[in-house]
């Protein structure tokens, strides 16, 4: 077992933000516990997938943290040694005892980091994916259930979440160190829940999780239709649901748009949103073109983009994470984007504008 | 006898409910009311000054079934009202759901300025917007000039009185969902085999001149969650027509069917019996989550052991809302040695998606008669999309008339699941059953479809709603085809015979 006190998640943050400015080498490794397949969920599996990591606190200046759903972040200066090659031996030996019918990659269950260059796609894991909980919170432990979502809808339906409400840039990279295009608005999921409902996985039931967050859109875009909010605004682009669109609330905020926001709206809609009723998709998309919005599509990967044809769904730009995938293998998106759609790589610090420039991307976004 | 009660199934559908009925028997003496007046007398003001006026009118009443629904109708009306605020109008909503706009019909030079929201462009861009479901016979809009069309305008105006008042369809799980509390406890307790429907495909064989039913070789049977058990009130009907809630109880079925199921196979109950001794596929519709359970892992045990032959079908919206559990789930079907197949996609999600990149064995393309007559443009984009796919690894969901069969062997598809084929099934089972003498087709196929006992209780042969039938008996009886025609194609029944 690890016996130093870890540190939390947001010590991890602290030190990827310093890692990040010194540039200072180091290396860091995710073990995702939650991702471990269902013949090895239990506890005592939990506790073998830690101890088989133990050895990576002998690394030098090895730190340990605490994520939420039971993640464990090491991180450690970058020089020889071998704990890392016997951590990962003993998680694939954890893994050998599946049936054969339930093999599971050891890929899966760990993420190594190359800091400060990967320190972004860290970050984002960890701000993103509810990370943040730290060891100190109680550890959510039952998913979203149909009861907790009637009484959260109801909750939300007068709450002020205006404090929720957060804004990240969309930039052009034009040669300096990037100017804004657009603001994109989004609701702070987690941060909700854990005023809400603090013992609730809300992401834990992901159908459910999808109802719940309509109740964001339709609050967001309240709040947004009061008198204040779009007068002094500049582009903007919102995660709305599909649904969303067709419903009243934006018709409200659709009366409400000045002129001189009409044509500088982005919608971002997820895939799933698009493929569950493709006919109410086209729809509502010639709505809002008829209107001047433009659409985007959110998680966009090459996995997805080789299912959805955003060229025939006629989307003006995607979400394209910045990830370890990605950089192993930048042309992975190639021909899967057509002319008319533009890319927007998310997850980008500033150690990764570099990369994004030789790669052709114009639009980034940070995590 | 039988095929009156097909008639009646299909004619209870939403298409009727929507439809004007010109020669009505009450026609000649119905009164305009309501919105209908307030036309008439805004009509009349506007032509006492006709010139360089228009009226438009928006037959959503026209649209195909489910349309128009509730935002249909909003949001078209929102489009209208923005275009009659800029050219000093107004917009009449009627009450068969149809919106006419009345205003100012602008130069040319306007026209450039206005754009797509111009009076004169509008009918193009609700066109489009409308295409998924436009009308049979493609006039969504009529447009008339005032000071050249005044009486045909007059004439659609005056008509208006004899509408059928327009009946709200589901919105879109707008409401509450405090409603579908006790439906989820229902769910978790009630029978497994209530809450399940099943239904046979089959692989029509070559054979131009032989009958119909002589060449219908059985393909898989999929047993699916009965909608109807979780819509029988209409508030819950509602909070479903939200598809992330009805995927909600889908998935907390999955793990109850699949424990079921594999003691089904192990002690050779009613849900597996008849299609492992007829070496039928059976498929089984599954959520990811459901794919990478541990019942499933026990359920692939118990199904290798039982020698019977297993596909799974998935929605693409599960694929493409999380394509990497979709990797593992397939990974995992094939080493289960399971079949994948690709489900729920529509005329439109067909030309939006690339299915054949997730290597399935089949692909369910619904059913819909904008296949047939869509725009030229739509068309090629359709068979283009079938061409990439191949038309082998299709399967024309849904098939609920000779024109589907029909429309389907003219790309190529030979693979059908729907009504229509279940009326045949039924028909061939009727002919050769010797309890069958006092039982409608649509009892049945009722029966066959459900693996509830309280329905199939008035079956005097229950084993054999479970074994895909001898077509060959039906077709030397001659039992099947004729009855089997919807009313509509009742003058042609022999139209398959000579695809």
């Amino acid at each position: 077992m690890l016996s130093a006190r870890p540190d939390s998640a947001e010590a991890l943050l602290d030190l990827l933000r310093k890692t990040e400015l010194s540039g200072t080498q180091r290396r860091a490794l995710l073990l995702h516990t939650d991702r471990l397949p269902p013949a090895l969920a239990k506890q005592h599996h939990q506790r073998l997938a830690r101890d088989a990591i133990a050895g990576l606190a002998l690394a030098d200046r090895a730190q340990h943290f605490e994520l939420s759903r039971g993640r464990v972040a090491i991180v450690w200066r970058q020089r020889g040694g071998c704990e890392l090659e016997t951590a990962l031996a003993a998680l694939d030996h954890l893994l050998s005892d599946l049936p054969q019918d339930q093999a599971f990659p050891p890929g899966q269950l760990v993420t190594l980091y190359d800091l400060p260059e990967q320190a972004a796609w860290l970050m984002d894991e960890i701000a993103n994916r509810g990370g943040l909980a730290s060891h100190d919170a109680p550890e959510a432990v039952l998913p979203l259930d149909l009861a907790v979502l009637v009484r959260l809808e109801q909750a939300l339906a007068q709450a002020e979440i205006s404090r929720f409400i957060r804004w990240r840039p969309v930039l052009r990279l034009d040669g300096g160190a990037g100017a804004p295009v657009w603001l994109e608005r989004y609701v702070a999921a987690h941060e909700i829940a854990a005023n809400l409902c603090p013992d609730r996985r809300i992401k834990g039931n992901p159908w459910l999780f999808r109802r719940l967050t309509r109740s964001f859109d339709r609050r967001m875009l309240s709040i947004l239709t009061g008198p204040q909010d779009l007068r002094d605004s500049g582009p903007f682009a919102l995660n709305l649901n599909l649904a969303t669109i067709l419903a009243p609330e934006f018709l409200r905020f659709d009366a409400a748009l000045p002129t001189s926001l009409r044509g500088a709206v982005t919608l971002n809609l997820l895939a799933a949103d698009i493929l569950a009723d493709p006919s109410t998709f086209t729809f509502a998309r010639d709505f809002v073109r008829l209107r001047g919005y433009k659409l985007l599509l959110r998680q966009a990967s090459a996995a997805l983009l080789s299912l959805l044809d955003v060229g025939a769904a006629e989307l003006d730009y995607v979400h394209v994470a910045y990830t370890p995938d990605l950089v192993a293998n930048p042309d992975s998106l190639r021909g899967l984007l057509p002319e008319g759609t533009t890319p927007v790589l998310t997850g980008v610090l500033p150690s990764a504008v570099a990369w994004a420039r030789q790669h052709g991307y114009e639009l980034v976004r940070g995590p | 006898m039988n095929g009156h009660a097909i008639t009646n199934y299909r004619a209870a559908g939403p298409a009727s409910s929507v439809r004007a009925s010109p020669h009505g028997a009450s026609a000649a003496h119905a009164l305009p009311t309501g919105a209908e007046r307030v036309l008439m007398e805004a009509m009349e003001r506007a032509l006492r000054a006709p010139r360089g006026k228009m009226a438009l009118a928006l037959h959503l009443s026209r649209l195909r079934p489910p349309a128009p629904r509730p935002h249909h109708i909003r949001i078209a009306r929102a489009l209208m009202e923005d275009t009659a605020q800029r050219y000093g109008g107004q917009v009449f909503p009627l009450r068969n759901g149809d919106l006419v706009l009345i205003c100012a019909a602008p130069g040319d030079e306007a026209r450039g300025q206005m754009g797509q929201a111009a009076p004169t462009a509008l009918p193009a861009s609700l066109a489009r917007m409308f295409g998924a479901s436009a009308p049979e016979d493609g006039k969504l809009t009529t447009v008339w000039r005032l000071d050249g069309e005044a009486e045909q305008f007059r004439a659609f105006a005056t008509r208006r009185r004899d509408d059928p008042p327009y009946e709200a369809s589901r919105d879109d799980g707008c409401g509450s969902i405090a409603c579908l509390l006790p439906l989820e406890m229902s769910v978790s307790t009630a029978a497994v085999p209530d809450l399940l429907a099943q239904q046979d495909a089959i692989h029509l064989q070559p054979g131009r001149h032989l009958p119909l039913t002589a060449r219908l070789a059985p393909l898989y049977r999929e047993l699916t969650l009965v909608r109807g058990a979780l819509t029988g009130h209409p508030e819950a009907a509602e909070a479903l027509a939200d598809p992330y809630l009805f995927r909600h109880f889908a998935a907390g079925l999955d793990v109850r069917m699949l424990n079921h199921l594999q003691q089904d196979l192990e002690h050779g109950g009613q849900l597996t019996r008849g299609a492992l001794r007829q070496k039928l596929r059976l498929h089984l519709n599954l959520t990811l989550q459901g794919i990478v359970s541990p019942e499933f892992a026990r359920f692939v045990q118990t199904a290798r052991s039982s020698g019977g032959k297993f596909g799974i079908e998935i929605s693409m919206m599960a694929a493409a809302a999380d394509p990497d559990m979709m990797d593992y789930a397939r990974r995992l079907l094939d080493m289960a040695g399971f079949l994948l197949v690709v489900d729920e996609l529509d005329h439109v999600g067909l030309t939006m998606t690339r299915p054949a990149a997730l290597q399935p064995a089949l692909v369910k393309l619904g059913w819909s008669p904008r296949l047939a007559d869509a725009p030229h443009d739509v068309k090629m984009a359709i068979e283009g999309a079938i061409t990439r796919i191949g038309p082998e690894r299709l399967v024309l969901h849904h098939a609920d008339s000779e024109a589907a069969l029909l429309w389907g062997q003219a790309h190529g598809i030979m693979r059908f699941q729907g009504f229509f084929l279940d009326a045949v099934q039924a028909a061939a089972r009727i002919a050769g059953c010797h309890s069958a003498r006092a039982c409608t087709l649509r009892q049945c196929i009722t029966r066959a479809a459900s693996l509830s006992a309280t329905v199939r209780v008035g079956c005097g042969n229950p084993g054999l709603l479970d074994m895909a039938p001898d077509y060959r008996a039906a077709a030397t009886s001659g039992a099947a085809p004729p009855a089997l025609l919807p009313a509509s194609n009742q003058n042609a029944p022999h139209a398959l015979r000579t695809t």
